[in-house]
């Protein structure tokens, strides 16, 4: 067979699984991760995947995404089963099926702790879109102190300390968590939709404009 | 001037009340009835019995910043000088802060509504706790944050396995097996240097070295030399004759 696309010929690069040529992975390493993520409760990503199937000999990285992708066909997010694989939180989480939240709501409190208040989201998505990020920069952007909103975010461990700004006070600086990604359905924080989409539309900066006196109104 | 009916425990903050009075009530600025909206509230404090401090210095603060806000659009915008300039410069910079909090509400309803579908996806606990309990590495990389360390820590403590203490030896010390030690030391050279001898032992196995010559220095069997306070002791036998002598005295 004569390969007709010479740059997609290299193997050595980065291991993008194809699953064409990659060969049908064992059964035993896709029961294994079956397994490990059935037990883990928290997004397990590649590389923990991969370690903790390496007990005989290193399994290759291939191997195991290949593996994962039967499985994430096995287990299609909003497919018939009770439960789904998902890509979240920087690896993949087993949970369960969104459409069967009224039965799980009957007998589970489905998420009531995640309950945020309007200003404790508006300042989860500050810490989200700016992290890292500073307690005045958020108080600036609200135009309100904001340290109870934090604290609530802290305390729920959505958002965690990541640092001290390398500055003169050295400010702690915010970003969000695991769970954060978890809870809002995120494969990794570069998966939130771009903040541009949140950009008021041209009609209503106008408007904004003119009752601010900033242009005078025509007549 | 109509009545605006607001509910002011609704708002986020002076960019919040704004927004919504210019945008869904459409008042100019110039119409923002400041004193309506403090009547409001004053009303409403009266109503209550206890005085909820936090709401009220928030309210001070939205109220302020809101007058701050009306006070610089209500300038004279026809007069030119430099003063001015700086009205327009801050009416600008009111409506890029204006702007950036509008972006920072929508992100956040757009957060709630994800969060709002989450609701029917549920996480089952971890079967159990990780081997590895530290925290990820990640979390502590680059942070002095004591509290990143106190969580580590509680972390570690959190995990249901019994720390491995394979490692750690028990220690086997008793004043008559140093007695004997002594005994030998001094039978196989006559006299030793306790520091030479014992100075690499455990602290307890020091400490119950030193407590065994005593006892035989009180006995009499040994005599301790120290040149020096807290200086090496040199242990030696005494004279057997001696011990002798004492014995038939």
């Amino acid at each position: 067979m004569i390969d007709a696309d010479p740059l997609g010929a290299d193997s050595s690069g980065p291991a993008a699984p194809t699953t064409e040529r990659a060969p049908q992975p064992a059964a035993h390493l896709t029961r294994e991760l079956e397994a490990l993520l059935f037990a883990a409760g928290r997004p397990l990503d590649l590389d923990s995947l991969r370690e903790a199937a390496s007990y005989h000999e290193p399994m290759e990285k291939a191997a195991v995404a290949a593996a994962l992708e039967v499985l994430e066909s096995r287990y299609p997010v909003g497919g018939d089963k009770g439960f789904e694989l998902a890509r979240v939180g920087g690896g993949w989480l087993f949970r369960t099926n969104a459409a069967c939240e009224l039965a799980l709501a009957r007998l589970f409190d489905a998420g009531e702790e995640l309950r945020l208040s309007p200003a404790a989201t508006e300042t989860l998505a500050i810490v989200a879109y700016l992290q890292p990020v500073s307690r005045p920069q958020i108080a600036e952007i609200r135009g309100v102190n904001s340290d109870s909103a934090l604290h609530t975010l802290l305390d729920r461990d959505l958002v965690r300390e990541v640092g001290r700004r390398d500055a003169p006070g050295a400010a702690v600086l915010y970003g969000t968590t695991t769970r954060f990604l978890v809870a809002f359905d995120l494969a990794d924080i570069g998966s939130l939709p771009p903040i541009e989409e949140f950009e008021v539309g041209d009609d209503q900066r106008e408007e904004l404009k003119r009752r601010l006196g900033l242009v005078v109104a025509p007549g | 001037m109509r009545v605006l009916d607001l509910d002011l425990d609704v708002y986020q903050g002076p960019f919040d009340l704004l927004f919504t009075l210019i945008l869904r009530e459409e008042v100019d600025i110039f119409e923002v009835p400041i004193v309506e909206v403090i009547l409001a509230y004053v009303e409403e404090l009266a109503a209550t019995d206890a005085v909820d401090w936090e709401a009220l210095t928030e309210f001070l603060v939205l109220i302020s910043s809101l007058l701050e806000l009306k006070s610089r659009v209500l300038l004279p915008g026809e007069e030119v000088g430099i003063e001015d300039a700086d009205a327009e410069l801050s009416k600008d910079v009111l409506l890029e802060r204006l702007l950036t909090y509008r972006r920072y509400k929508m992100a956040a309803a757009s957060l709630a509504e994800v969060r709002e579908r989450q609701r029917g996806r549920l996480v089952r606990e971890p079967a159990r706790a990780p081997r590895r309990a530290l925290a990820p590495d990640e979390e502590i990389r680059g942070s002095q944050a004591p509290a990143s360390l106190t969580r580590a820590l509680g972390r570690l403590l959190e995990s249901h396995r019994l720390p491995d203490t394979s490692h750690v030896a028990v220690l086997r010390i008793g004043l008559n097996r140093q007695i004997a030690a002594i005994r030998r030391l001094l039978r196989e050279r006559g006299s030793f240097s306790f520091e030479e001898e014992f100075g690499t032992e455990e602290p307890m196995v020091q400490a119950v070295s030193l407590l065994a010559l005593l006892g035989l220095v009180s006995r009499g069997d040994v005599k301790v030399a120290q040149s020096s306070h807290f200086g090496d002791i040199t242990v030696k036998h005494v004279d057997i004759q001696r011990v002798a002598l004492r014995g038939t005295a």
